[in-house]
């Protein structure tokens, strides 16, 4: 049932936040609709962020090279079991990659069960004021930035966050 | 203290504790320590003239992509310097090896190429340096040269915010030291130095000047870039961070081994005295040393390579790296993933402090 609202009420949403009042933020900012983007993944398949707000959503930005990155996958991986049934929409953005090939081995390396983009775009780094990596944005059902976290994430505070999108708490 | 980019030592959360809480495997490769196996006497750092530091970098790549035809390795060797001598250089690979330089800043690499077998292999160089406490370093500067340490690569630009920044700060001053002293009382000044920041930064300058905080290589990438605005070269020095001589001559430890866990600083170029060393980022955590690191260096560091936006030898099939002081590994031209593919291990032993 909430997945099927969601779906429904995505687009709407996604209207209202762009002609309805609520302008497109131009830079992430928690309490406003974050930067929106169309990207590919590996198979060059556009994914727009667009189409998915009402759900919701992790953005996880990382690179290759990047140690502390790989150990969030961990988090990822273990939520993304816990409340994908309940609408949990994982994008990680790769933003070394400006071919496939990128992801492909990143997919392959971690068994990746969510979407990982093509993420070396000049917009969206300066959007999301990526410099360093890893940084991770919680977006909750209502199209809004809940929270950033741009340096260490413990698994509390992951928790929570990832409870505060899906269930509102 | 140890000197170092990203190391905490006062309770916040550091790395180690981070991928304990995250449940993640072996930790030895991270967040070693830093710390003297026994006391010593205090020790002032701009009093230390000379430092001997045994190394052992080494790389293991301990896994492949299914997929892969064939690896590309390349690992930094330590550059002589006038602030640095190296002796006694070995490298052990399992597979064949050479060593090359790329013909832009002149880096040193050991650089192995296989196909897909084996998959794990280990390359270590050992070396011995000898740092001296760095100063002013006579040199003029050609013209090919100062076109090459003028270049603003990556990500490192000049904003309008910046621009205001860096004529409130230099004011009337015209002659490059001034300029260059001013800029970095100013820096030190607005930006804080952020030990919680994790990860691996792109020097980019708009985030920095945003932010306002930062890790060594924020700290520089901004200098750099209002000093080469200025018209005034600037060199990129990348190494590693050693205890400060307070931790004794006994000092050992390990350094984490992707894109954190180094230490960079910058010379710029004035056409009356030659190469400047300049660290701001060591200057704003040791308020104590703050006229010191404008104009020297204390010599627990040892460089392991120059520039920024590198292009190895032969050629990556990836983009120009950021910085090169970690060994960087690639399967068919795309990057392998730290640590899952390879790790790298930093070792070193202090062995023999001199001071003035």
């Amino acid at each position: 049932m909430t997945s099927r609202c969601a779906r429904t009420l995505a687009p709407i949403l996604a209207g209202l936040l762009l002609l309805g009042g609520v302008a497109e933020a131009k830079v992430a900012r928690v309490g406003e609709p974050p930067p929106l983007f169309a990207l590919k993944d590996e198979q060059g398949r556009m994914h727009r962020l667009q189409d998915l707000l009402g759900k919701p959503i992790i953005l996880y930005f990382t690179q290759n090279m990047c140690h502390y990155c790989t150990q969030v996958i961990g988090f990822l991986k273990r939520a993304n079991a816990a409340y994908g049934d309940r609408g949990l929409t994982i994008l990680t953005l790769n933003v070394w990659a400006d071919s496939p090939k990128y992801i492909r081995r990143y997919r392959e390396q971690f068994g990746l069960p969510f979407t990982m983009l093509r993420g070396k775009d000049r917009d969206l780094l300066r959007g999301y004021e990526v410099n360093y990596v890893p940084i991770i944005v919680f977006i909750g059902r209502d199209g809004r930035i809940h929270r950033i976290f741009d340096h260490y994430i413990l698994p509390a505070d992951f928790e929570a966050s990832v409870r505060e999108i899906v269930e509102g708490k | 203290m140890p000197l170092a980019c990203d190391r905490d030592a006062d309770g916040t959360l550091d790395r180690r504790a981070f991928l304990r809480l995250a449940g993640y495997g072996s930790l030895t490769l991270l967040g070693g320590p830093l710390l003297p196996r026994r006391a010593a006497a205090a020790v002032d750092p701009a009093a230390v003239t000379r430092m001997e530091i045994e190394v052992s970098y080494r790389t293991e790549v301990r896994s492949l992509p299914s997929d892969a035809e064939r690896l590309h390795l390349w690992m930094p060797l330590p550059p002589a310097t006038p602030s640095q001598e190296v002796h006694d250089l070995t490298v052990q690979a399992s597979l064949p090896h050479e060593v090359r330089s790329e013909p832009l800043f002149g880096n040193r690499m050991v650089y192995v190429a296989s196909g897909r077998t084996p998959s794990r292999f280990t390359v270590e160089a050992r070396y011995r340096i000898v740092r001296h406490r760095a100063t002013v370093e006579s040199a003029a500067l050609s013209p090919a040269a100062t076109k090459r340490y003028l270049r603003l690569p990556g990500r490192m630009r000049v904003t309008p915010e910046i621009d205001a920044f860096a004529r409130k700060a230099i004011g009337g001053a015209n002659e490059p030291t001034q300029v260059a002293r001013r800029v970095y009382d100013a820096l030190i000044d607005y930006l804080t130095y952020d030990k919680q920041i994790a990860g691996c930064g792109t020097g980019d300058t708009a985030w920095i000047m945003k932010s306002r905080r930062g890790k060594c290589s924020d700290y520089h990438a901004l200098y750099t870039a209002i000093l080469r605005s200025r018209g005034i070269p600037v060199r990129w020095e990348q190494g590693f961070p050693l205890p400060y001589p307070t931790a004794g001559v006994r000092a050992h430890g390990k350094l984490a081994g992707d894109c954190t866990g180094a230490h960079c600083w910058v010379s710029f170029h004035d056409p009356a005295r030659g190469w400047v060393p300049v660290d701001c980022s060591e200057a704003d955590k040791h308020p104590e040393l703050h006229d010191f690191f404008f104009g020297h260096l204390t010599p627990n560091r040892f460089q392991i390579s120059e520039g920024r936006s590198i292009t190895l030898s032969p050629a990556q099939g990836g983009e120009p790296l950021p910085d090169f002081a970690f060994a960087y590994v690639e399967a068919d031209s795309i990057p392998l993933i730290y640590p899952a593919n390879y790790e790298n291990l930093v070792r070193f032993r202090v062995t023999r402090m001199e001071t003035a």
